[in-house]
C-alpha cells in the first residue's frame, strides 16, 4: 500500500478476501491506515464483511478461517499474516458480536481475570484490574454472579471488561453494542472515550453511526469495498 | 463446608471410591462404597436429590442395561427361564445389580466434584502439576455437554413452535424429527465451540507457556481430613472385601 505513510499503527495493505466454497469474494481490495491512539469507526450492512475484515485484523483470517487471502495485514510496519491469533493478543483484543462463545467461566471475576492470567500479569496487578473495569463499567455488582444467568446486556458488558481486562494497545469492538440497552450503551460509551483518552486505539464495526460519536474517521464498507465516509451517504 | 473444601481433597475422595467401585465385584462392597460415597456427597452438600432426578431420565436404559448384563450371563440358578433356555439366573441379576451400584457410585463421584466450583477444579488440577491446557480442555468439555443439551433444546422448541406438537407423535415419526435436527444441532455446537476456541486464543490462551491466576490453593486442615478419611475409608472397605472373600 503505497500512499500509506509509515506512521500508522495498523496497516491494511490490498486485502482481498474470498471463503472457502465462495465463488464472490467477500472483500476485494481493502486499505486502511490506523494512527496510534485512533478510534476508527466501520459501518456496513449485515453482510457487507465487517466481521471478516475484523477477523482479518484480529490474525483470525488467515491463520484459523481458511479461504483466498491476499495483501498485507501490518503492526507496526511488522507482516502479521503469518503469526497465530494468540501471539497478536498481547497486542490486539477484540469483542465478538456473541457474548454466548466468549464466556468460559462461572464467575464474573474468573471471566475478566483469564486474559491478563493468560499474558502472565502479576496476580495482584490483575485484581486492581478488575476493580477498575468493573467499576468503569459499573458491574462491580455482577462480580462474583454466574456470567451465564446474565442477560443479554450484562453478558456483553462482562466480555468487553474481560478484554478491557488485557490491557492492550489495540482494541477491536465488533458491534459490541447490538444486545445492550440504552444505559449499558452509555457505559460502553463512556469507556471508548475514556480509552480514547488514555491514548488506545480503538477500532469499531458498528452499523449505528449514533455508535460512533467518538470516532476520528468513519469508514463505509459497501460490496466489499471500504471507503472514507465523508458524510454523505450514497 | 463444600465450598471451603479444597477441590484436591475432593478429586482424592473421588479416586478413592470410584477406583474401589471398578476394582471391586463383590456387591455388598459395592453397597459400602456407595454408601460412603453417600455419607460424603450429603456432608460436601453435594445436590444428590438433583442428581437422583436426572438420573431417574435414565431409568429405563440402566435397567436395560442390567436386564441385558444378565441376560448374557448363563451361570446360577435360573429365576426366569423358557423350556431349557436360561434367561435370568441369580448370578446374572448380582452383576446387573453390581452394574447398576457402579453408575451409582460414578454419579456420586460427580455430583461430588461439581460441588468445587470449575475456575477452583482447574486450579486443583493445575497445582497438581497437570498443564494448564489439558486441565483448562477438560472443564471446557464439561461445560460442552449442556451447550449440546442447550442446542438440543432450542432446536426442539423452535419445531414445537412451528406447529409439531412432539408429544403426539408416534415413535417412528418421533425419531424421523430427531434424525431431521441432529445434523443442525451439532453444526451449531461446533461453531460455538470453534467461536469459544478462537475467543480464548484473543484472549492469550496458550500465548506463554506459563500463567499467572489469582486464585492459590491451600491445603487447609479439613481437607487434610478429608484426604485421610478418605484412605481410611478405602482401607476399611479393602480389607472388607478381602474378609468377604475368605469366606
Amino acid at each position: 500500500m503505497g500512499d500509506i505513510d509509515n506512521g500508522y499503527m495498523v496497516e491494511v495493505d490490498r486485502v482481498s478476501f474470498r471463503y472457502q466454497n465462495s465463488a464472490k469474494p467477500v472483500l476485494t481490495d481493502i486499505n486502511l491506515g490506523v494512527r496510534r491512539g485512533q478510534v476508527v469507526g466501520i459501518v456496513g450492512l449485515s453482510g457487507s464483511g465487517k466481521t471478516t475484515l475484523m477477523n482479518i485484523l484480529n490474525g483470525i483470517i488467515p491463520r484459523r478461517i481458511n479461504g483466498d487471502f491476499q495483501g498485507r495485514v501490518l503492526l507496526n510496519g511488522q507482516e502479521i499474516t503469518e503469526k497465530d491469533v494468540f501471539e497478536l493478543s498481547t497486542v490486539i483484543a477484540t469483542v465478538f458480536q456473541d457474548p454466548d462463545s466468549q464466556i468460559v467461566f462461572s464467575s464474573v471475576e474468573d471471566e475478566i481475570a483469564f486474559g491478563p492470567e493468560n499474558l502472565c500479569v502479576p496476580p495482584d496487578e490483575i485484581l486492581q484490574r478488575i476493580d477498575d473495569i468493573t467499576e468503569l463499567l459499573q458491574i462491580e455488582n455482577l462480580r462474583y454472579r454466574n456470567p451465564n444467568n446474565l442477560s443479554g446486556g450484562e453478558k456483553q458488558l462482562v466480555v468487553i471488561a474481560s478484554v478491557l481486562s488485557l490491557n492492550v494497545e489495540i482494541l477491536i469492538l465488533d458491534e459490541c453494542m447490538a444486545q445492550i440497552d440504552n444505559k449499558g450503551r452509555q457505559l460502553i460509551m463512556a469507556a471508548i472515550k475514556n480509552l480514547r483518552d488514555s491514548g488506545k486505539t480503538i477500532i469499531m464495526v458498528e452499523h449505528d453511526f449514533s455508535n460512533l460519536a467518538y470516532a476520528d474517521q468513519i469508514y463505509l464498507l459497501a460490496d466489499g469495498r471500504l471507503k472514507p465516509y465523508d458524510g454523505v451517504l450514497q | 463446608m463444600s465450598s471451603t473444601v479444597d477441590p484436591r481433597a475432593k478429586l482424592f475422595l473421588v479416586i478413592c471410591l470410584s477406583t474401589l467401585g471398578i476394582v471391586f465385584e463383590n456387591i455388598w462392597t459395592l453397597l459400602i462404597v456407595l454408601i460412603a460415597e453417600l455419607i460424603y456427597a450429603v456432608m460436601l452438600q453435594a445436590n444428590v436429590l438433583t442428581a437422583i432426578k436426572k438420573l431417574r431420565k435414565m431409568l429405563y436404559l440402566i435397567i436395560g442395561i442390567v436386564i441385558l448384563q444378565s441376560l448374557f450371563i448363563r451361570t446360577g440358578r435360573v429365576l426366569i427361564g423358557f423350556n431349557h433356555i436360561k434367561i435370568i439366573t441369580d448370578v446374572g441379576l448380582i452383576k446387573g445389580a453390581g452394574y447398576l451400584l457402579r453408575v451409582m457410585i460414578i454419579f456420586l463421584s460427580g455430583t461430588i466434584i461439581a460441588t468445587s466450583d470449575m475456575r477452583e477444579l482447574i486450579q486443583g488440577l493445575i497445582q497438581l502439576k497437570l498443564p494448564y491446557d489439558l486441565a483448562f480442555m477438560a472443564s471446557v468439555g464439561i461445560k460442552f455437554l449442556p451447550l449440546l443439551m442447550e442446542q438440543l433444546k432450542d432446536t426442539l422448541i423452535a419445531i414445537q413452535l412451528r406447529g409439531i406438537d412432539l408429544n403426539s407423535l408416534k415413535l417412528k415419526q418421533k425419531l424421523e424429527i430427531y434424525a431431521y435436527i441432529f445434523t443442525p444441532v451439532i453444526v451449531n455446537t461446533l461453531t460455538k465451540a470453534k467461536q469459544i476456541s478462537i475467543s480464548i486464543e484473543a484472549r492469550g490462551f496458550r500465548a506463554f507457556n506459563q500463567r499467572t491466576s489469582i486464585k492459590v490453593l491451600k491445603f487447609k486442615a479439613l481437607d487434610y481430613a478429608l484426604a485421610l478419611s478418605s484412605a481410611i475409608v478405602a482401607g476399611v472397605i479393602i480389607i472388607f472385601n478381602w474378609h468377604l472373600l475368605q469366606i
